[in-house]
């Protein structure tokens, strides 16, 4: 009797190695249907779905799918309680103007085909050890805006701890790929240390804005060619272009 | 075509007419025979393989036993079988990378696969170990289209999973109920830890 028992798909992870035509589901799919379904989906839907359970993220997080983000922007996350502990003691017209200017957020935006999507930091963290991802953009912002110094205080150490959560979600295996950097900081030592994370052979163009609202206006003293030395840039390409702009609204462009 | 006249002939239910041309019996594991033309296994490329290889005449067909296929049952073959006759002779389509994937199901598809889950996913199953592209492509399709702008609690509704917590209650529950000595010695060892005991035995 001839017999058509071929033998399971090559067991090259712990999701071929539980697939299982006994107990149909989609935690024991194969592999390759995973891969099917969630390229038919868009990264709000494999986020939502790697809450499922426990078996789904490990399986959706082994495959790293290709999720087409256009960009994905950090901001210090905000809160509404956050906003009332930072301006407890100040007027309502202040808590107000300020809510004006932050929106409460996650800490993380992406988007994917003209959709915004926020995400958890810890999503983002899973999201940029991807290997196979290639940013159209990267917008960091780490801007503070208020002239309250009890408030600057307390936004201050929040903005301490965002900026080294950031650091650790960018330190990966390889360094992260984004065809374009857009980073606003409080100086350009931040920006170096988040420029140290970036592959500098995927840049076409970085933008650097620095300005801090909370302290008295000075003249910057910039200087992007210590910037560049500091950090090592091989850009991509002759067109590269790299743009720095400071309070006053000073910009420089290298080619 | 509608699903109904799909011309799969399952040879324990049904005298359908057959074509005149060349075909092949398979088995499912629940001992189910069915009859598929040629054409039609082309959309398989493990089954198209497989009867190139073994080289079959027409007699041979007839004379020899059906192909054995283990680990599909009767139900989820006949859909498979349903859904390579409708698309016979259609050209496998190639992956280009693209993502979203662009994937249109067929008004005959949606119907083959209006199942309940458990014999959807089995489908795929096959599909995938068929190696059907096609089917595996709308079939996958479908379970995205399941998913597309859900939350996770209405994911494990739609996809019938439980959440962590109750499947590891679960799991607990099903062990206890295996073993119940098993609970007796973790309560009797949990007991002796607060009354100091450093050992157990």
């Amino acid at each position: 009797m001839f017999t058509c028992c071929f033998p399971f798909r090559k067991m090259n992870s712990k999701i071929e190695e539980i697939s299982d035509p006994c107990h149909p589901n989609l935690p024991n799919m194969p592999k390759v249907v995973m891969e099917e379904v969630l390229k038919n989906l868009d990264c709000r839907s494999i986020f939502c779905l790697r809450k499922v359970c426990h078996d789904l993220f490990f399986s959706i997080d082994k495959i790293k799918p290709d999720l087409h983000l256009d960009s994905v922007r950090f901001e210090l996350p905000i809160t509404t309680s956050s906003i009332e502990s930072y301006f407890e003691n100040s007027s309502e017209s202040v808590k107000e103007s300020f809510m004006g200017i932050y929106q409460p957020r996650t800490g993380c935006r992406i988007k994917s085909r003209h959709n915004y999507v926020e995400i958890p930091m810890e999503d983002a963290e899973s999201l940029l050890k991807n290997p196979k991802l290639i940013l159209d953009e990267l917008h960091i912002d780490l801007r503070l805006y208020t002239a309250v110094s009890d408030a600057f205080f307390r936004l201050g150490k929040d903005l301490k701890k965002f900026f080294e959560t950031m650091k650790f979600i960018l330190e990966g295996p390889q360094l992260l790929k984004a065809k374009s950097v857009e980073l606003s900081v409080h100086n350009l030592s931040e920006a170096a240390e988040i420029l140290k994370f970036i592959d500098p052979k995927s840049l076409k163009s970085i933008s650097i804005v620095e300005e801090d609202w909370s302290l008295p206006k000075k003249r910057n003293e910039m200087n992007f060619g210590k910037l560049v030395d500091s950090t090592e840039m091989d850009m991509a390409d002759g067109n590269s272009e790299f743009k720095g702009k400071t309070s006053r609204e000073t910009s420089f462009i290298f080619s | 075509m509608s699903v109904e006249n799909a011309p799969v002939v399952d040879v324990d239910e049904a005298a359908i007419p057959v074509e005149k041309k060349m075909y092949y019996r398979f088995e499912s594991n629940d001992k189910k025979e069915f009859r598929v033309s040629e054409l039609a296994i082309q959309q398989s490329e493990t089954l198209n393989r497989l009867v190139e290889a073994m080289g079959y005449t027409s007699e041979d067909v007839e004379n020899k036993p059906a192909i054995a296929i283990e680990n599909i049952d009767g139900k989820t073959l006949k859909l498979v079988f349903q859904w390579c006759e409708h698309h016979k002779g259609e050209a496998i389509p190639v992956d280009d990378g693209s993502v979203p994937k662009i994937v249109e199901i067929p008004e005959f598809d949606a119907k083959l696969m209006d199942i309940d889950n458990g014999l959807l996913f089995k489908l795929i199953w096959a599909a995938d170990y068929l190696n059907i592209v096609q089917l595996l492509n709308v079939s996958c399709k479908k379970v995205a289209n399941m998913a597309q702008g859900k939350t996770p609690a209405q994911l494990r509704r739609v996809y019938l999973l439980p959440s962590d917590e109750e499947d590891e209650a679960a799991k607990r529950a099903a062990q206890e109920a295996q073993d119940p000595r098993a609970r007796e010695v973790e309560e009797e060892f949990e007991e002796r830890k607060r009354q100091g005991g450093n050992s157990f035995f």
